[in-house]
Parts: C-alpha cells; sequence; structure tokens
C-alpha cells in the first residue's frame, strides 16, 4: 500500500519535501515511521515519550485529521505541518 | 475628506465611501515590525486605515533587509519602531501612526492592544505569539495570524469565541527552529494576505479566514485552503462562545 507524505518546514530539509510509506495501516503509524527515518525528525514528531506531538497539523486528502487511528487507504496523501514560527 | 487617494479602492464591490469612512475610523495594531509587518502595515497605510500602531523593541540589522522592506541601509542600528513610523507616515499623511519600541509583555500588553479593532500577529516567534493570543482573546478583538519558514507560509483569522485559536493549533509549546530560512518574497506575499484579511474584516468585505487555514508553497506554487478545529479543553478560549 503506498502513502504519500508530503512533509514541510524543516522536516523537508531533514528528509525529504516528499517521501513514500509502504505499510502504514493508520495515520499514527505513518508519523511513527517518518519519526524513525532521523532523530532530529524524531524530535519534531514524539515528544520524550513517545508519544506523537498534538502541535502538528495533519491532513489527510485535505482533511485535517486529528484521530491517529485513522485507517489509510492505498492513494492516501499526508501533510504533516510542524509548527512554523518565522515573520 | 478627500477621497481621491482612494478613489480606485472604492470601485471595489461593496466598498465605496461608506467602506473607505470604515477604514478612516479604524485601528489597527501591528505586533512587528519585520518581514511579515513590513508588508502588512505598508498596505494598511496605503488603504487609508486611519490609525496604526506598530510595536516593535528591535533595532535593524543588516540581515534584515532582505526581506524588512520598511527599513533600509539607513536604518541599520535605528529603532525599527521608529524607522517604521517615518516610512508610513511619509507614504500617507491623511493616517495617525504611531511607533512603539517597547517588547509586548504582560505588563503592557493590554494598555498597547486595548481600542484595537484587529490586530495583526506579525511576529517571528511563539512565545510572544502565545501571549497575543492570550491578550486578543481577553479583549475580544480579531487576531490575524502568519507564519512563514523559507518559501512557505500560512495565514488565519482569529476571532475570539467564534474560531480556533492559536493555542487549539498549538497545545504544546513548538520546536522552534532559528534562525529561520526565509526569502523575502515569503512573508511579502503573507504580509500583504495578513492586510488584506484586515480591510475584509474592518469593512466587512468577502469571505475571512475564518476556522481556516490558508497555506502557500512558494516552491511550488501551491494554494491549500483546509479547515481548522477548536479543542473544547483550550486554556484560552475553551469557555468563549
Amino acid at each position: 500500500m503506498a502513502i504519500k507524505v508530503t512533509l514541510t518546514g524543516r522536516l523537508a530539509d531533514i528528509l525529504d519535501k516528499e517521501i513514500s510509506l509502504s505499510s502504514p495501516s493508520t495515520v499514527g503509524e505513518a508519523i511513527r515511521e517518518v519519526a524513525g527515518m532521523d532523530e532530529e525528525a524524531k524530535a519534531f514528531l514524539l515528544d520524550d515519550e513517545g508519544k506523537v506531538r498534538d502541535n502538528i497539523i495533519v491532513l489527510v486528502n485535505d482533511e485535517n485529521v486529528d484521530d491517529l487511528e485513522q485507517p489509510l487507504r492505498e492513494g492516501d496523501v499526508i501533510f504533516l505541518l510542524l509548527p512554523i514560527a518565522g515573520g | 475628506m478627500n477621497f481621491e487617494r482612494y478613489a480606485r479602492q472604492m470601485l471595489v464591490k461593496n466598498w465605496g465611501e461608506e467602506g473607505q469612512k470604515k477604514l478612516q475610523s479604524s485601528r489597527v495594531v501591528v505586533v512587528g515590525a519585520g518581514g511579515l509587518g513590513s508588508p502588512a502595515s505598508i498596505y494598511l497605510a496605503v488603504a487609508g486605515v486611519g490609525e496604526l500602531r506598530i510595536i516593535d523593541s528591535d533595532v535593524v540589522e543588516l540581515s534584515n533587509l532582505n526581506r524588512q522592506v520598511l527599513h533600509w541601509d539607513k536604518d541599520i542600528g535605528r529603532l525599527k519602531a521608529l524607522s517604521a513610523e517615518e516610512k508610513l507616515r511619509n507614504l500617507n499623511e491623511d493616517i495617525k501612526v504611531e511607533g512603539i519600541a517597547e517588547r509586548l509583555d504582560e505588563g503592557n500588553g493590554e494598555e498597547l492592544l486595548r481600542g484595537a479593532d484587529v490586530v495583526l500577529d506579525c511576529l517571528d516567534n511563539f512565545p510572544t505569539r502565545f501571549l497575543l493570543n492570550k491578550l486578543c482573546h481577553r479583549l475580544g478583538i480579531p487576531l490575524i495570524h502568519s507564519v512563514i519558514f523559507g518559501l512557505e507560509g500560512r495565514i488565519t483569522t482569529i476571532v475570539p469565541g467564534k474560531t480556533p485559536c492559536l493555542s487549539c493549533l498549538y497545545p504544546q509549546p513548538p520546536i522552534e527552529v532559528r534562525p529561520f530560512p526565509v526569502v523575502g518574497v515569503a512573508p511579502g506575499i503573507m504580509g500583504c494576505m495578513e492586510a488584506l484579511e484586515a480591510i475584509k474584516l474592518l469593512i466587512g468585505l468577502g469571505n475571512p479566514l475564518l476556522g481556516k487555514m490558508l497555506r502557500f508553497d512558494g516552491e511550488t506554487m501551491t494554494v491549500q485552503i483546509f479547515p481548522i478545529k477548536r479543542r473544547e479543553n483550550c486554556p484560552i478560549c475553551g469557555n468563549l462562545h
């Protein structure tokens, strides 16, 4: 199952703007898979207890999702919007 | 009042003399006179917003000049609030401009924001943004929020008790990347959008970004608009209806 994840902000600089995941079955699993790719990315995505940070805006097919257990389907597109602060 | 300066914008549907008078009698507070605050305040000034208050405690540095278009080489070392006040007064002599070289804090915040019809978040850090969010909710003032990073920008319009607030979006203090990368046109575009949202609120025009966030990606020239949600247990706006 191919899931496309678009990363933004610092996360895109660390990893890539678009990455493809093959196995996640839920939104939460997808975020953990991305977090597992890089230590700095992990710090942005997971808190000290390993929970997904609740200051990330998660879009699945342009819908704002806050249920990390939401199942993913083939072809879903995830956007992970980390907080950005510049001005 | 001489409307000649504003004649072309008054041709916009539902603007007219009535809309222009609303702008003339409005007060907007712009917090931050940097990359977002420069274009935002320039366009509010030329549109004829009657009273502009610009708050910034920093001084102009050379590395600001790729984006902070209110400040020029001659202003390096000068307080941004005063540099901004001078330029904005010269742009439009019809309006009142007040530059305040103070850092917004718990002590001075309410006094600096009181009386504003709209506040613009043109800051560059989250701690002051959270304070601004709290103060605007306490005073019941709409807040236009924008942020940028590199070629990306985001904006939403916050109306206390009606829309999600910054604490709904970011319940935990975010990890900030400093110094953040920025190409001047990104805050240029987003600052202009903030000015437009403020004008729309003041005149009652069009559809502001209420409960929605607009994300501009300059790398791909794409714009996304997606819904954002209030949190019932939000400590800032959870009890406002």
